[in-house]
């Protein structure tokens, strides 16, 4: 073999492994809040939000095919069985770091101090959350660190240096190209997470989690989370299909929906 | 033979929970297993917790967990039509407790993380074999192989089934059906009411409760499935005369039905087998008695001796001398309360108790309270004697309950 590679050197194109950081956020199940006499009742259980899923598998289908790393980084939120959810479909560690309320500005602040000091080839965040939904944080990042940001990603080959995406901005896909590192977010197109299996989770738990505190004061703040209720309108057509066809098209032509 | 984990305990309810959180301070390495996507997804329970063994198992529970109000006044409730006959006892304790299963059990699962239990959630059972020495668990996120399996999946006892000891008929369950309404309970903060109904579910066997918590009522019945079937009503539509009945508005946060065991001590299936210990609800460990239902303080009883057991068993190096189990069962308020209850689980099954009684007693207060005769005795057997039933009948079934 390696003296294949010798007398060969140019047939055999040797991939460093890419270091890869994910970012992801533990967020209270969306199908689980419910609303009841007005308020929200947020003390639900908890999940990694749903394109953040997203980006973890990218980012360890990246580990797997070029042999580097995935190290995931999560702020707010430090649950354990979450985290170990990200551990067990294959990130090989997680930097969690709690803090009291911030705003997406603050968890930029803290995420960018840690790209910093791990340098990666890849930081991959999913499109937006389910309970924030900026969408503003890749971006925030990618600037704090000074690299090209690349944003719903539907796709994305890697080339040794070269990165090479497409963006799903409805109706169009761009392409685009920029190089290694830079932030990219994804969209949920771009893979269908693993389920990790149990002896996975049995793997993960020996797994190194390290846990850091971030002070910040919001630049905003959050005054209230307020249900968004869409009242219905409980219009019951009855009559022949044909009839009530007709019917419902000019109530809808009524509601200016058509 | 390698196996994967010490145990693997099936089911992250009350019963399971409690047993990995026995087993893994016990130093044994434990891996949970729920199909629901957090502990108390799949729970229903009209929630009602006497304490007791979860503050063995947790000393502190009452200043952490998610306890909803002390109950401090039992009232019984005997409606016939619009007459209705209402007694309370009041005594402030901190014996037992309204409980929201979907609060309860996702706080039980974190102390089990905490306590060094591997969960597993998403994870359904879908299959078991012998193997090796140990028992093979197949689930959907592929197979684990473990010496001692704690089977805690509820009441109808998937893994039993899958190892081939364990067959369902109709007459093992009861149904409950509960719903929980938002209604802030009239009494003070600290104050919590359970409340027993007879008379308003029409024609079925058991009884209706009610439990107030902080913010909403628990409320529903328990029914044979025998009385289901046979009067074909729908218990989403007898809930919802229940609800109309007791005379409670607000929205309703949540529906569920819900299969009781219904098997007494003598019923009880089997407990054990090698490599494997059933606790709680799979192992028909349930009291109700038409007064209350207690299943939640038996499975984290079960469940903590079984964990107990587990480590005994690691020890003697001998997975499959689970009989151990069984005989610290019987030596545990688990199995004398089971077997205590036998004679009033009997008394159930008796229909007088809701046909006949509460018109009986409606009646003959009914007569106290008008002009005309009001000696009690009287009145009540010459009542009795219109139901061919004589007072010494009436002592008889009473009985049962004592
Ligand atoms: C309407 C109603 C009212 C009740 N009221 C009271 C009360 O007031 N007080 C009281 O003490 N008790 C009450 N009970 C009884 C009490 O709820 C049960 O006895 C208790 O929940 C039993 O706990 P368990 O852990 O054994 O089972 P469960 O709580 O049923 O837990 C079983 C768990 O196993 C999981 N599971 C099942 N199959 C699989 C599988 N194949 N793979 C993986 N996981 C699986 C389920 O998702 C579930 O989480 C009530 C029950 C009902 C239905």
């Amino acid at each position: 073999m390696l003296a294949d590679l010798l007398i060969h050197p140019r047939l055999v194109r040797v991939e460093v492994g890419l270091n890869v950081v994910v970012g992801f956020k533990v967020v209270p199940d969306e199908t689980l809040i419910k609303v009841s006499s007005g308020k929200l009742d947020m003390n639900v259980a908890v999940k990694i939000s749903t394109y953040d899923k997203n980006a973890i598998e990218e980012a360890v289908r990246i580990k797997e095919s070029t042999g580097g790393k995935a190290i995931g980084v999560t702020v707010g939120n430090t649950d354990r069985k979450t985290i170990r959810e990200a551990l067990s479909m294959g990130v090989d560690e997680v930097v969690a770091i709690s803090t009291q309320y911030t705003d997406v500005l603050g968890t930029a602040t803290a995420i960018a101090e840690e790209v910093r000091s791990m340098n990666p080839d890849l930081v991959l965040f999913g499109e937006t959350t389910t309970d924030g939904s900026t969408s503003g944080l890749g971006p925030m990042v990618a600037e704090f660190w000074g690299v090209p940001v690349i944003t719903f990603a539907k796709s994305i080959k890697l080339d040794g240096k070269v990165i090479r995406a497409e963006r799903s901005l409805t109706p169009v896909v761009e392409i685009v190209e920029t190089e290694l590192p830079t932030v990219v977010t994804v969209t949920g197109e771009i893979n269908s997470p693993r389920i990790p299996t149990l002896r996975q989770i049995m793997e993960s738990s020996k797994k190194p989690v390290r846990t850091k505190e971030f002070k910040s004061s919001p630049m905003a703040s959050l005054d209230s989370v307020e249900p968004y209720l869409v009242q219905r309108k409980r219009i019951v057509l009855e009559g022949k299909t044909e009839e009530v066809v007709q019917k419902l098209i000019e109530a809808l032509r009524k509601e200016g929906a058509l | 033979m390698s196996f994967d984990a010490d145990v693997a305990v099936v089911g992250g309810g009350l019963g399971g929970l409690s047993a990995a959180i026995s087993a893994a301070k016990e130093g044994l390495s434990v891996v949970l297993l729920e199909r629901g996507a957090y502990s108390g997804s799949k729970n229903v329970s009209g929630g009602r917790i006497y304490v007791h063994s979860l503050l063995k198992l947790i000393p502190d529970a009452l200043e952490r967990a998610p306890l909803e109000r002390p109950i401090t006044r039992e009232t019984y409730e005997v409606r016939c039509g619009d007459r209705r006959v209402t007694f309370t006892f009041q005594k402030r304790n901190r014996d037992s407790f309204s409980v929201l299963r979907a609060k309860l059990d996702d706080w039980l699962s974190h102390e089990a993380e905490a306590a060094g239990v591997l969960t597993s959630f998403d994870t359904q059972v879908t299959g078991a074999r012998r193997e090796g020495g140990g028992i093979t668990v197949e689930t959907n996120r592929g197979e684990f192989k473990v010496p001692l399996v704690i089977e805690a999946d509820g009441v109808t006892a998937p893994t039993s089934r899958y190892l081939g000891i364990r067959r369902l008929t109709p007459e093992q369950f009861m149904v409950g059906v509960k719903e929980v309404v938002a209604t802030k309970p009239e009494l003070p903060e600290d104050e919590g009411e359970a409340k027993v109904v007879l008379g308003l579910t029409a024609g079925l066997k058991g009884g209706g409760f009610l439990y107030t918590n902080r913010e909403s009522v628990s409320i529903g019945f328990t029914v044979k499935v025998e009385s289901v079937q046979e009067k074909l009503v729908k218990t989403s539509e007898l809930i919802e005369d229940y609800r109309e009945s007791l005379g409670i508005e607000g929205e309703v946060l949540e529906y569920s039905a819900h299969l009781i065991p219904y098997m007494g001590y003598r019923g009880l299936p089997p407990l054990y087998a090698p490599n494997l210990m059933v606790v709680g609800d799979a192992a028909g460990m349930l009291i109700s008695d038409g007064f209350v239902i207690r299943g939640m303080d038996l499975a984290i009883g079960s469940g903590t001796i079984a964990g107990q057991v587990a480590a005994k068993l690691r020890e003697m190096n001998n997975f499959t001398r689970t009989d151990i189990y069984q005989s610290q069962l019987e030596d545990s308020f688990v199995m004398r309360d089971i077997k205590a209850a036998w004679k009033s689980f009997k008394g159930l099954s008796n229909p007088r108790f809701y046909e006949v009684y509460p018109q009986v007693i409606c009646d003959v207060l009914d007569s106290m309270f008008s002009v005309g005769d009001r000696r009690l005795l009287k009145v009540a057997q010459e009542r009795l004697r219109k139901e061919g039933l004589g007072l010494t009948s009436l002592a008889r079934d009473l009985l049962w309950f004592t």
